[in-house]
Parts: C-alpha cells; structure tokens; sequence
C-alpha cells in the first residue's frame, strides 16, 4: 500500500493544520489520512479483514484523532503515527469482537461534555437525560431535508466553528447573519420535526 | 427561545439569567423540550459531518490508489534510474557553457513573487491556497493544492499554481512534472505549461540542454505562451 507515500509532513505542521482555517483543515486531515494508509493494508494481513472494513475503521479512527488535536486531548507524548496505530488496532480489536457492524456508520462515541462546561451538576444531569439516540435518529434524516446551506451551516455550527468563521467560509456579511440564518435553520428544522 | 438557549450554552447570560434559566428548566416542559431538541440537533449535525468527512476519506481513498500505482511500479522504477545515469553520462561529456539555473531563478523571482487573488471574498480552497501562496507560506500552500489536485489531477489552474509553490519551495523536479501536465493539455487559450516546465528544468540538476531546448523550441514554433521570454533564453543557454 506504498501507492499512498508522497512525502511525509510532520506531526507539528499537522497539528497547527487541523487547527487552522477549513480549507487547510480539509487539506491537513486529507494528508494525515492519505499519510498512513498504508496502515489499512497492514490491518487486514495482521487482523484478516477485508480492506473495505479495514479502511472503515482507519477513518473513523482518523475521525478520532482529528477531535482530540481540536480538543486538545492529543498531548504530543508520542508520535502521531503511534497514537494513530494504537486507536486504528483498538478499533480492529473491538471490530472482530463484534464480527458485524454497519460500516458506515460513525462511532458512537458523541457526547455534550463540550457543552456541559461550567454547568452545575444538577442541570447537567437534566441535560444528559435529554439526549436520546431515537431523536438523534430521527433528526439526522430530518437535517437532510432543510436545504444544502442550512445543512452546511449546521454541521460548522455543531463543530464549534463560531459565527465569524462560518461568515468567512460560507460567504456571509457577518457573524449576525450567520447567526439569524442558522437560527432560522433550526426553526425550519423543528417545524419539520414535529 | 432558541436564541436563550444558545445564549445558556455559549454563557453570555447575565448570573441572575442563568439561575433563572436553570430553574425553569428543572419545572417547564416547554423550555425542555427546546433544550432537548437544540441538544439532540447538535449531536445530529456533527454525527452528520462526521459521516460526510468519512465519505469524502472513502472517495479519497479510492482517487489515492487509481492515481498512485505507476509510481511505485518497481519495472518503471529501474526503466528511470538506468535513463537517469545516462542522462548524468551525457552531460558529464558536454561542454556546458551557459548559465541556466541563473536565468531562470531571475524569472521566478520577477514572475512569481505573488498570485492574482480575486475580489469577490469567495473562499474556496483555491483561492485560500493563493493567500497562503501570497504569505510566502508555501509548505501549506502545497498542503492545499496537492489536495486540490487529489482529487481535480487535470485542473490547469490547480497545475498552473501546485507548479509554482513547488518552484518557490526548490523542489524543481516535482514543479516541472506538474508543468508538464498542464502543457499536455491542448484545449486552453493560452498555456505557458511547456514555458515554465523549461524554467523548471533549467534549476534541475544535471542541466537537461537538449530537454529544455526541446520545449523552448516548442513554445517558439507554436507561438505558446512564454515565446519571446523563450527566444530570449534561447539566445543566452
């Protein structure tokens, strides 16, 4: 699976990539995944997978390195590739033990702690009460019905991607904009919901 | 109410706000159900993205091992090194007289200082990889138009720019490959990939005479872009 090597970049340019501006972002995590590919190969001669659940849960494990570089949870202690290796050979591990799975389907792994920060105990425990993985369901295919740029404006919007950001990228005046439109997606989406 | 919410979530609700909010929430069916709703819609949008990011990995995947396989075929390989050492061979017997990898660094410096951005605030990745190109920052310039070309390989504004940030990074072998691409293409109204292609071969070393004479002839004879430059260095190699 050489195919993929083309000249490496090193682990501090990826990380100031991820966390950089959404073009270099995209470009940064398309080089991060292409750069250890070859580790799909080696899963399914070390784990005899098929390369299709192989490259599966690379992705989902690039998916998750991605997050801990944005949220600071990667700590440099070791190497990208290492830590890289260790969550794609859990994922394999954790796969087999399973024997099936949807391969599409991202981990389940999302939660609010994000959003849980500095809210008392008490409430925080209403809050995780609400979250229901039927409604999540049903709203994911909901979310899909409000139009191409609501969509997009959503999906920044629940990366944590503030206002201004979203403004530069997609285009908009201002942060205020970006503000009322997705405000409006999310009355658009709830008129859909009920 | 929607806009509360958020305002509880992003903390800009004044203390009183705030208790006042929590309370509610503990007793009022309604501002639950919008929390619970504002909630469940967060985690659906980044599960959403995240299935979208997973795709595009999927679609990149697939480009990365249509495109990548001559590169690495070990028969090509050796067919490259055994005309690379006659290459070597045949300059190392030539008188070479001329100064090329001087004439050409004069028309980097003077040509590709900076890119045209345009006006309109869109940013796309192209125009994104021009302001980097622009900040003199080329590493991630190249970041961004290696992707590009991952997966538009054909795009000649794409050639056109990988082509130049790998000439302000030295790496002059991998700028002429893209320039190369790009004067293969026969459909565009003014192509100067033949051009630059020379200009990048002039700084690759063992110097190439009679590759660059080749192109620079070519240019000349089919009146492309670069033709008077092309005379000019013609006279001078």
């Amino acid at each position: 699976m050489n195919i993929f090597a083309r000249g490496t970049v090193p682990d501090d340019k990826i990380l100031s990539g991820i966390l950089g501006d959404s073009v270099l972002k995209r470009a940064t995590e398309n080089k991060l995944y292409e750069q250890f590919a070859y580790l799909i190969k080696d899963a399914t001669f070390k784990h005899q997978l098929t390369e299709d659940d192989a490259a599966s849960l690379y992705a989902d494990a690039i998916l998750v390195i991605i997050e801990h570089i944005q949220k600071k949870r990667f700590e440099g202690k070791s190497s990208l590739k290492t830590y890289l290796f260790q969550i794609f050979s859990n994922k394999c591990v954790d796969f087999i033990r399973k024997t099936s799975t949807n391969k599409m389907s991202v981990y389940k792994t999302e939660s609010i702690d994000d959003l849980l920060i500095g809210v008392p105990d008490e409430t925080s425990n209403i809050l995780q009460e609400m979250i229901s993985e039927n409604e999540v369901n049903v709203l994911k295919t909901k979310i899909k019905q409000i139009g191409e740029k609501c969509q997009e404006m959503m999906m920044s919007w629940s990366e944590g991607l503030s206002d201004e950001k979203i403004a530069v990228e997609m285009g908009y005046q201002s942060a205020g904009v970006v503000k009322t439109s997705r405000l409006r997606c999310l009355e658009k989406l709830r008129a859909l919901y009920k | 109410m929607l806009e509360r919410i958020e305002s509880y979530f992003n903390h800009t609700l004044s203390e009183e706000e705030r208790q006042l909010f929590e309370k509610q929430l503990a007793t009022d069916k309604e501002l639950a159900d919008e929390v619970a709703f504002y909630l469940n819609t967060k985690i659906a949008a980044r599960e959403n993205a995240k299935e979208k990011r997973k795709l595009a990995f999927e679609e990149l995947r697939k480009n990365l091992s249509t495109t990548k396989k001559i590169g690495f075929n070990p028969w090509m390989m050796g067919i490259a090194a055994s005309i690379f050492i006659a290459l070597i061979t045949w300059v190392l017997i030539q008188n070479n007289t001329g100064n090329p990898a001087e004439i050409a660094d004069g028309y980097i410096q003077e040509q590709f200082d900076s890119l045209p951005v345009k006006m309109d605030g869109n940013a796309d990745s192209l125009q994104m990889g021009v302001r980097f190109f622009n900040k003199k920052d080329y590493s991630d310039a190249k970041l961004i138009f290696d992707d590009l070309l991952v997966r538009k390989p054909d795009a000649p504004e794409i050639l056109r720019v990988a082509g130049i940030t790998e000439l302000k990074l030295e790496h002059y072998a991998k700028a002429a490959e893209h320039f190369h691409e790009l004067g293969t293409q026969t459909n565009l109204f003014a192509n100067p990939g033949k051009f630059y292609e020379a200009l990048a071969l002039m700084k690759v070393a063992p110097f190439d005479k009679k590759a660059v004479e080749g192109l620079l002839n070519e240019v000349v004879n089919n009146d492309l872009e670069g033709k008077e430059k092309a005379i000019e260095i013609l006279k001078q190699l």
